[in-house]
């Protein structure tokens, strides 16, 4: 079922597994960002702590997937704290396969992960069109894990106030206007709008939005919101406020995340713990270690 | 060759851009994509088995035509606004600061819900962006091609959760120039007969300018002067005359009052209702928008039609109506 076909997204698949007394039916879950926000990281950040579960009811690994060759090829670089190189878009297969278990319900899983370059999205926003086979992938998801990035602007800096006063004649041609160039938010609520829109999607779906890079959040100075809703209402504003203004389409929660723990190859201390002990998730006012969160909201396990 | 989403686009005849962008406009489809809706891809050099990739055609980027725009009409509360004006009068940044403004956040109580004009509203602000390159914050000049055709905004009141779908129609100043001159010109906007706004926009730096100022003034009162006698516009038609340019405007205020005496005095009776505002969307002078003003300028259009009466809701909860319908045997 997830075979070339599926291979321009990112999803999530529980499925029945023979040695389990419990059956679940398949249930998928997408994954969207645009370039470099942080899914392949998330990715690696998740396989350490499905791993290595703290608590007995901790959603966790129950196994090795038989083909792990495109998550080992990162992990050299994610163990060691630093940036990963960014995902080869002309490689087609980029699959990850993770195998997990939640203990509180007995339900065993499969997590498939084509670890597709965010440009398939950017795609979709230029191109005006999308492959038919992700589209019909669409059919029945679960919900969808949606990647900003918390020290990325959201939209394009205007020339105001002072700045347009200041600006002078010059000959300098400004650079034509190409999609590409369209400010992160609106292109991600286009891509939105087209998976409920024209997706034969579930309704409402549940939509987790992962703010990555949180611990660049907080900092001092920095007088941003500490709470991921609240960031997301005032730096991703066009975005909050599209999944607010459609609550028949969307249930959404928003996450705060940082698959490092800092920023990759500056860690400093935390080069001293180990990989998953790094990993930070925050919800509203709580940061715990537990990155599975969103998946089990995702996947109504809690 | 290139075809483009823009039907009356010559570029697949003779490869000529209708908005004379070249190889760069977003309209364009390229060759391969164009003259195939399937298409192979070699995956890569390990894996050479051709993979059949077929793409189907997503939101498009060019204004609805009227027949979309009837669909988002048939939705629900669809509220259309005709923005009338002189060329460069400030239309597109009207347009454009909306944009901004909820993408900064909502807008006078107003909630972003979507838009298929997405791609639209970022062009228009594009030479405004320091991402651009450009030296002096400028606009794109609306096209002709596009006055019968709307710009798609939906909005959700923070309070009342009610969605509205804004159809925004955007009349070029060439255009409006030919409607004054020409009543079968003017005829022939027919969003306008549509319209439960009439925005008509006079530029606060040709008033300040004696030059200029009496023609300004004289358009946009012959303009409302043909609407009316056509019949397209009239007791439904909410008329709003704003003042754009506002930091351009300053020491002429007394010029601007008297605009305003005058067609209040003019038009007042014969449109549904009138109302005038001064704003300054983009200000050169150092000064901020007038943003505010702006959203309180929106959200008139968002909340207002005189063209039905506006259903009041009873004032129960609405998970109780079905509950109603129940003691009738469902």
């Amino acid at each position: 079922m997830f075979g070339e076909t599926h291979g321009r997204a990112i999803f999530v698949d529980m499925a029945t597994d023979p040695d389990q007394s419990m059956e679940v039916s398949p249930r998928r879950v997408l994954v969207v960002g645009l370039p470099e926000t942080g899914k392949s990281s998330f990715i690696h950040a998740l396989d350490e702590v499905l791993k290595h579960p703290v608590t007995p009811h901790d959603l966790r690994s129950y196994g090795l997937a038989p083909d792990r060759s495109y998550i080992q090829s990162g992990k050299p670089k994610f163990l060691a704290g630093q940036k990963l190189d960014r995902t080869d878009r002309q490689i087609e297969d980029t699959s990850v396969e993770l195998l997990f278990e939640h203990p509180p319900t007995g339900q065993r899983g499969r997590l498939l992960l084509p670890d597709k370059k965010g440009e398939i999205f950017r795609d979709q926003w230029v191109d005006r069109q999308w492959r038919k086979d992700y589209r019909e992938s669409l059919e029945g998801i679960a919900g969808v894990l949606v990647f900003v990035r918390a020290d990325e602007k959201s939209r394009n800096d205007e020339l105001l106030g002072t700045l347009a006063k200041e600006a002078g004649e010059s000959n300098k041609e400004p650079r034509p206007w190409n999609l590409k160039d369209a400010s992160g938010q609106v292109q991600l609520v286009d891509v939105l709008q087209f998976i409920v829109e024209r997706g034969e999607v579930p309704q409402p779906l549940r939509i987790a939005v992962l703010i990555s890079a949180w611990d660049t959040v907080g900092q001092a100075g920095d007088l941003r919101p500490r709470d991921p809703t609240k960031f997301l209402d005032r730096e991703w504003a066009l975005l909050a406020q599209y999944l607010r203004a459609n609550p028949h389409f969307f249930n959404e929660k928003i996450f705060g995340v940082s698959a490092y723990g800092g920023p990759p190859g500056e860690l400093g201390e935390l080069f001293e713990q180990p990989p998953h002990e790094r990993a930070q998730l925050t919800e509203g006012t709580e940061t715990m270690r537990d990155l599975t969160r969103p998946l089990r909201w995702l996947l109504e396990l809690e | 060759m290139p075809s483009c989403k823009l039907e009356n686009c010559p570029v697949v005849k003779d490869g000529r851009c209708l908005e004379g962008r070249g190889a760069d406009c977003p309209n364009l489809i390229p060759d391969s994509i164009a003259s195939e809706p399937t298409r192979e891809l070699l995956a890569s050099a390990d894996h050479i088995k051709p993979i059949q990739l077929t793409f189907e055609p997503l939101l498009g980027l060019a204004p609805l035509e009227v027949a979309e725009a009837r669909n988002f009409a048939r939705r629900g509360p669809c509220t259309v606004v005709a923005l009338a004006g002189m060329p460069e009068c400030g239309k597109t940044s009207l347009l454009a600061r909306l944009h901004q403004l909820f993408q900064a956040g909502p807008v006078a109580g107003f909630d972003f819900a979507g838009s298929r004009s997405l791609p639209h509203f970022e062009e228009l602000n594009w030479l405004a962006t320091i991402e651009s390159g450009v030296s002096k914050p400028t606009m794109k000049r609306s096209s002709t091609l596009f006055d019968n055709c709307f710009l798609h905004l939906a909005v959700r009141s923070i309070d009342s959760g009610t969605r509205t779908e804004l159809l925004l129609n955007d009349i070029t100043g060439e255009t409006f120039e030919k409607a004054v001159a020409s009543q079968s010109k003017c005829e022939e906007l027919v969003a306008l007969a549509r319209a439960d706004h009439l925005v008509i926009l006079v530029d606060g730096a040709a008033l300040a300018s004696p030059i200029l100022r009496y023609h300004h003034i004289e358009q946009a009162s012959d303009f409302l002067q043909r609407v009316l006698g056509s019949g397209q516009c009239g007791a439904h038609t909410a008329l709003q005359i704003v003042i754009t340019k506002l930091d351009k405007l300053r020491g002429h205020e007394a010029v601007a009052d008297k605009i305003e005496a005058d067609f209040d005095a003019r038009f007042r009776a014969a449109v549904g209702s009138l109302k005038f505002w001064r704003i300054a969307a983009r200000p050169m002078d150092g000064s901020l928008p007038t943003s505010e003003l702006i959203g309180e300028f929106f959200s008139y259009w968002a909340r207002t039609t005189l063209r039905y009466p506006t259903p009041t809701l009873p004032n129960v909860r609405r998970d109780t109506w079905a509950r109603d319908f129940c003691r009738y045997g469902n």
